[in-house]
């Protein structure tokens, strides 16, 4: 495993062979990165100092066969929190870092002017990107291909809103593939980094046993294609595996206020409407499945526009307008915003305005009523822009909430510093869960089990969920199952965000995806190292350790911090899951069976000393030395 | 034998085909060593061309080459 370590402020760089023990420890991706984040951030630091790193990740099955395992992780410390950040993005950059030598990439230090790192097999360029200033990822890729090309250059780019430091900003791969929690576009910008690109390289990925490792390639491939999954997937992607259901499924609707969407409403933002708009179908690389695609909003083309667009920029906002969906979706990626918290953003304004909190003298003028859409695309281009009202955005919501006072923060559905942007927590127990105990702050990408969904659609059987999940009834989910539910997807991620396989083919949508023992075969067949999925497991827990030890000792994260949004206690107005709200002692009884599980106090929420000692005696001094 | 059929509307640019084609090429995952390339991968139509360093391989039971048999759309059949 080779880490290239980038410092900024010197223009340095360096490959290091990484010690074995990293790889049998943390496999790769996720993993690796959140390892190495223990030993280059230090809690007393500033989260936007220049030491603080941005830590890019691949994983061993990436560039490979594999279908699907296209993922790029990154870590870093979170700019709302000072917990751990961990973003996740497609595309094509991660197999470009792999082929160029670098399995990790990890930059510090700050440069004294706009810089772009171009990687290569030959090492490390600094450019100068003062040509690159103000322009959106979109742009920044296409000059960087211009200027580092002619071979294809693939790109890791901050947008406006990130080189401006706003606390929302993502990073944007491959023009339309966002790496969104947690402001790592911030980081960027306080770096004066604009951008990361890789020149594809020409480094061999050789298999330990290759005609084992093809043929167990071609069957997950052939699994994979033959899914219930990819058969809805390739079709239309998220997007249409959402709106298929119609008023039928759960929405994020008005700041989370509520989960019902009427049909009128949904038929508004159609399918048809969005899907004829798109240009044609684009794969992340090495995936099958091709649920991306390439759009048209006007003159303005554009990537990535997936279900949570539409929760984001129609539902939680009440817009019923496609074209404002479209532009704000391709205006966010312009200007490098994370779509859930910029939505998260514009619809905690709108509930303030709705409510006389905020007024047009306060918003600039801006009308923020529910389903205005032309005000939220304003709103996101002042966020970026750090203009006017969108200034207020700079530091996140929850802050933006602080300063404005007067009962709006109430309003944020707000889980570690950060505001939610989710359908479906009241009516769905166990996602609920594992959104709120995410460690990334929020997010469904996380120990939010989707399998849920799976299960009261019929969709699994007794066996597998037995089998998988150690769950006697799929069909009469007990609070504790919830809970194992939960506990078993945060592994399970892990395992996959260390591997570099997407989420969405997996378990997680299709509980025939990527099994456990399936990913074991292939790393076996990849590396040599004989390996069982419950080995897979156990790791994916230790990492899931590691990282609730990293907001203890970083954030100062406890039991209080696994508390819903008080909002979440109102129930649904109406539809398949009206009157449907988080119960309070439910909740309880659901978080301490999951402390339970993960051997975690019931007091604090947190590993005890002992657990770390024996799970992770690597990180047990310095946590020790900051409790 | 021919080289495979390309049909590149149906591409969606997932380079697959190259990833395949090097590992029957040479053994590893390499796309500088494979012998079909997808160019122009994030316009609207990419395109898809076969070097001269391609070895007409069938490399599956079906007897088509393993570009053929990972691409997962009409793109590329069997020449």
């Amino acid at each position: 495993m080779n880490i290239l370590f980038v410092d900024l402020s010197r223009k340095t760089w360096r490959v290091e062979t990484a010690d074995p023990s990293l790889e049998k420890g943390y496999i790769g991706g996720r993993g690796v990165n959140q390892r190495l984040l223990w030993d280059l951030t230090d809690p007393a630091q500033d989260v936007l100092c220049p030491e603080s790193p941005v830590i890019l990740g691949s994983g061993p099955f990436v560039g490979t066969l594999v279908p699907a395992a296209s993922r790029l992780a990154v870590d870093f410390r979170n700019t709302l929190n000072k917990g751990i950040g961990s973003a996740n993005a497609g595309g094509a950059f991660a197999a470009a870092m792999r082929y160029a030598g670098y399995d990790h990439t990890v930059i510090t230090g700050r440069s004294d002017s706009p810089v772009a790192i171009v990687l290569s097999s030959e090492g490390v360029k600094f450019r100068n990107a003062t040509d690159l200033t103000g322009k959106s990822p979109w742009e920044t890729e296409h000059i960087l291909q211009n200027t580092e090309g002619p071979g294809p250059v693939r790109t890791l780019a901050a947008g406006p809103a990130g080189e401006r430091g706003v606390r929302l900003a993502c990073l944007i791969s491959d023009r339309g593939r966002a790496a969104g929690y947690g402001g790592p576009g911030a980081l960027f910008g306080s770096k004066n980094l604009k951008a990361v690109a890789v020149v594809t390289g020409d480094r061999p990925l050789i298999p330990f046993d290759g005609p084992r490792f093809l043929e167990l390639c071609d069957k997950s491939h052939q699994r994979l294609m033959n899914s219930r999954f990819a058969r809805v997937h390739s079709a239309g992607g998220t997007l249409a595996a959402y709106l298929a259901s119609g008023d039928r499924r759960a929405h994020g609707v008005r700041n989370m206020s509520d989960e019902y969407w009427p049909q009128e409403a949904i038929d508004s933002v159609s399918e048809k409407t969005i899907l004829s708009r798109r240009i044609r179908r684009h794969s992340c690389l090495g995936c099958p499945v091709g649920c991306s695609g390439l759009y048209r909003t006007g003159e303005t083309p554009f990537e990535g526009l997936q279900a949570n667009m539409y929760r984001a920029f129609a539902t939680n906002t009440d817009v019923r307008d496609p074209e404002a969906l479209m532009r704000a979706n391709a205006l966010a990626n312009d200007m490098g915003l994370d779509c859930d918290h910029t939505s998260a953003a514009v619809a905690w304004a709108m509930e303030c305005y709705e409510k006389g909190i905020l007024d047009a003298k306060e918003t600039g003028g801006l009308e923020l009523h529910w389903g205005n859409g032309n005000a939220m695309v304003e709103l996101i281009g002042l966020i970026g822009e750090r203009k006017g009202f969108g200034e207020l955005f700079a530091d996140g919501v929850v802050e933006a909430a602080r300063r404005v006072g007067r009962g709006s923060e109430q309003l944020v559905p707000e889980v570690r510093g950060n505001a939610l942007m989710e359908a479906g927590m009241r009516s769905h127990p166990a996602w609920a869960l594992g959104i709120v105990t995410s460690a990334k702050a929020g997010g469904h990408l996380r120990g939010a089990p989707a399998q849920e969904y799976q299960m009261e659609a019929g969709l699994v059987s007794r066996e597998t969920a037995s089998r998988l999940f150690g769950i006697r009834d799929p069909d009469n989910l007990s609070h504790a199952d919830r809970a194992r539910l939960v506990v078993w997807q945060e592994r399970y991620k892990a395992v996959i965000d260390c591997m570099g396989i997407c989420c969405l083919s997996s378990v997680w949508m299709d509980v025939e995806l990527f099994q456990p023992d399936e990913i074991a075969e292939l790393y076996t067949a990849l590396t040599g190292t004989e390996t069982y999925g419950k080995d897979l497991m156990e790791t994916g827990e230790r990492i899931v350790q590691m990282e609730r030890a990293y907001n203890e000792g970083f954030a100062g994260f406890d039991r209080y911090n696994d508390t819903p949004p008080e909002k979440l206690l109102e129930p649904v107005s109406a539809g398949r899951y009206e009157g449907a709200a988080i119960d309070a002692d439910s909740w309880q009884i659901m978080l301490e069976e999951y402390y339970r599980l993960h051997g975690w106090n019931n007091e604090t929420g947190n590993p005890d000393a002992e657990t770390l000692r024996a799970e992770l005696p690597e990180i047990v001094k310095p946590l020790g030395a900051r409790r | 034998m021919k080289p495979p059929l390309i049909d590149p509307k149906c591409c969606i640019a997932c380079h697959l085909c190259e990833t395949a084609c090097s590992f029957a090429l040479v053994g590893a995952f390499q796309p500088t060593r494979a012998a079909i390339r997808v160019e122009n991968d994030r316009e609207e139509l990419p395109v898809v061309r076969i070097t001269d360093a391609c070895a007409w391989c069938r490399r599956d039971e079906k007897g088509r080459p393993l570009c053929v048999a990972f691409c997962p759309t009409e793109a590329l059949s069997s020449g």
